[in-house]
């Protein structure tokens, strides 16, 4: 079921695709029509073969040599850190900008650590924040990235520029 | 060109090396991030350095990563990386006999000796290549790219009908951006930052690192976080040599099915060891001991698969086609620093390239040393809990993403690369012909849009005798493939089983 619900999202995304191309100025008949027609036909056909069960497919995938991470059953429980684990990543993207680097990733690095490992740990969480400090600063001096950033992240900054230039 | 070549063995080329192989041996150790992972993850990294010198570390992240899964896959029968599945079977089997000092020593020097030969193969065939390459027009590279992607499609062992719809989305993701004719927006959807398409080492890093980190937070959370390494003894270096000079031709000979294999594209590390193993087993005199720790079989294994890393570099270097989906991850590295990978890199990247050759011999020759005298301590990282590899490889990748030019446009872009490896899988569609079709999908379209304004009737293609040939070949393959499906189907019919779909 699993199988036949990413190969319908990917349908889906396909077929929009495809609509965009056929809008376009060079007419319907261009390259980018070709290959998305083409990719959303070949989606179709696989989704076919999937419902009438014609391949062998599970929920974990045939093998394919780049995925190097073992299949792994979880349970309902484990399936909401999983989701936590993920949202948490996603909500770092999202809180970066407003939050800024230092304080966002001392955060995410946390939180994620405690769910990931499923206890908290004071000792790791240390390391944590000492470990995000240093790439602050290397952020800031090596590799000059311009990272986002908040209140901590420009104090931080002062500071470092502070001590260096005195 | 061996003085050239010495020229560029300089002590920052050497250091480079080093951590490239001290960091590709980690993370190919560590169960669950492949060599491809490794080299995506540190693309960003390499921004800071010069250009040979991100090379130089890339490739030893590449041969180190795929020497270090065999450390995990003889201590622990857990393979690093899917490209060490054989070591598992010899080399875990040593390890039970109390033999795993020897066969990890077997292993660092039979993966070093197969990346010295295919690193003379590299230094011989690229440039030889390269010049022939550099007659390639058009039509060529249309031909070439289209040969590539049959041949991904049907060597891979995943069903056909998949790998083909694998391939058109990775086209179809390579044809977002301006039209390199017209100059118009296809498929942007309104977003400007899309206008030069989607950013190569975002969607790579979003394809290989973040499921990786997201399938290692899994095994952590349901509680495979820990494995339980033990500390071996160091390697006696006379008992691997007497089986290096025993088995010198069967190394050579492995070695060479490798870089073979490594050419073309699709077949990666992952299936030449297995074909590797089963020549050396076919020719053996003691065909019995394989299997069930052979140290031959260990040799034959761990020789093809860094003789691949090797030969996978060829068809990179001088066409700009990879020969594997690590070696398209280099695309994304090259891309970074300005540069195309083909032929036109020998002429105006000359010092670049000789460097490159000279680090892929340094690194070949560290995973020897390194190897032998390192593993059994860099065995210890096996320790290191799933959990906080998960959560710092997610920083990184997010941050590599960002790095590159320095938007979170580019964040969102891998996180939706990502969500798109992960419905891949599920659906059971292999990523590497997806990555292929994303890496050659811009050369594709621009060669077919110079191919037909040049094209002034069916002559223009009938005297380009290269690209008929390759054309020729497509067919023969596509052709034979069709056979054989039919052949199996009509087996199956006789036999009264279920029609196979697979083919």
């Amino acid at each position: 079921m699993t199988a036949i619900l990413s190969a319908l999202v990917m349908a889906a995304a396909l077929a929009v695709a495809f609509a965009s191309t056929l809008q376009s100025d060079q007419g319907p008949v261009n390259y980018p029509a070709l290959v998305t027609g083409i990719a959303l036909l070949r989606m179709l056909l696989w989704l076919v073969l999937l419902v009438r069960r014609r391949v062998p497919v599970t929920a974990a995938g045939v093998p394919d040599p780049e995925d190097g991470a073992t299949a792994t059953g979880v349970g309902p429980l484990q399936q909401t850190r999983l989701l936590g684990f993920a949202l948490l990543w996603t909500g770092y993207a999202l809180l970066l900008p407003v939050l800024g680097f230092l304080l966002a990733s001392a955060i995410a690095l946390i939180l994620s650590l405690w769910i990931a490992n499923g206890h908290f740990s004071v000792r790791a969480s240390l390391a944590s924040i000492t470990f995000i400090l240093v790439l602050s600063v290397l952020v800031s001096t090596v590799l000059y990235i311009p990272v986002p950033k908040s209140g901590i992240d420009h104090y931080l900054d002062e500071t470092i520029f502070t001590i260096l230039g005195g | 060109m061996i003085e050239e070549l010495l020229a560029t063995l300089t002590f920052y080329n050497i250091l480079f090396a080093f951590c490239g192989v001290v960091l590709g041996i980690i993370i190919g150790a560590i169960p669950g991030l492949t060599a491809t992972f490794g080299i995506a993850l540190l693309i960003p990294v390499t921004f800071i350095m010069s250009p040979a010198h991100g090379m130089i570390m890339l490739v030893g992240i590449y041969a180190g990563a795929i020497y270090g899964g065999s450390i995990s896959a003889i201590l622990l029968n857990i393979p690093g990386t899917p490209a060490s599945i054989v070591s598992g079977w010899e080399g875990h089997a040593m390890a039970r006999k109390g033999l795993a000092p020897r066969a990890l020593g077997i292993s660092a020097v039979g993966s070093g000796l197969g990346g010295l030969i295919a690193g003379v193969a590299l230094i011989i065939m690229t440039p030889t290549l390269a010049k022939l390459a550099l007659s390639f027009g058009a039509p060529e590279y249309v031909m070439l790219v289209v040969f590539s992607l049959i041949i991904v499609v049907i060597m891979l062992e995943t069903p056909i009908a998949a790998n083909v719809t694998s391939a058109f989305i990775g086209l179809t993701l390579a044809a977002v951006g301006l039209s390199p004719v017209g100059g118009e927006p296809r498929l942007t959807f309104g977003f400007y930052q899309l206008y030069s398409g989607f950013g190569i080492v975002a969607v790579l890093i979003g394809f290989f690192c973040l499921p990786q980190a997201f399938a290692l937070a899994a095994e952590a959370i349901s509680g495979k976080s820990e494995m339980a390494v033990v500390r071996v003894g160091a390697s006696r270096p006379g008992e691997v040599w007497r089986r290096i000079v025993i088995d010198k031709w069967l190394i050579l000979r492995s070695s060479l099915i490798g870089i073979g294999l490594g050419i073309l594209p699709a077949i990666g590390p992952e299936s030449t060891p297995l074909v590797a193993h089963s020549v050396s087993r076919r020719l053996s005199r003691t065909p019995e001991e394989y299997g069930k720790g052979s140290e031959s079989g260990l040799l034959s294994a761990d020789s093809s698969i860094s003789a691949n890393v090797g030969g996978s570099l060829i068809p990179l270097l001088a066409l700009g086609i990879p020969g594997s989906g690590a070696a398209a991850v280099f695309i994304g590295a090259l891309t970074l620093h300005g540069l195309r990978p083909g032929p036109l890199l020998f002429i105006e990247q000359k010092e670049l390239t000789y460097s490159f050759f000279t680090g892929y011999i340094v690194v070949n020759l560290m995973i020897i040393v390194l190897g032998f005298l390192g593993a059994r301590y860099l065995a210890l990282l096996l320790r290191l809990p799933k959990g906080l590899i998960a959560t710092y490889i997610t920083l990184f990748s997010i941050f590599g993403a960002y790095a590159i030019n320095n938007t979170l446009f580019d964040v969102w872009v891998m996180l939706g690369a990502a969500i798109l490896s992960v419905l891949l899988r599920l659906s059971g569609i292999p990523i590497l012909p997806a990555v292929l079709g994303f890496i050659l999908g811009g050369l594709l379209e621009s060669n077919i849009a110079i191919s037909l304004a040049r094209a002034d009737g069916i002559g223009y293609f009938l005297g380009r005798p290269i690209a008929i040939g390759i054309a020729i070949l497509s067919v023969l393959l596509i052709g034979l493939t069709t056979w054989r499906y039919m052949r199996k189907q009509t087996d199956k019919t006789l036999r009264g089983g279920p029609a196979d779909a697979r083919r």
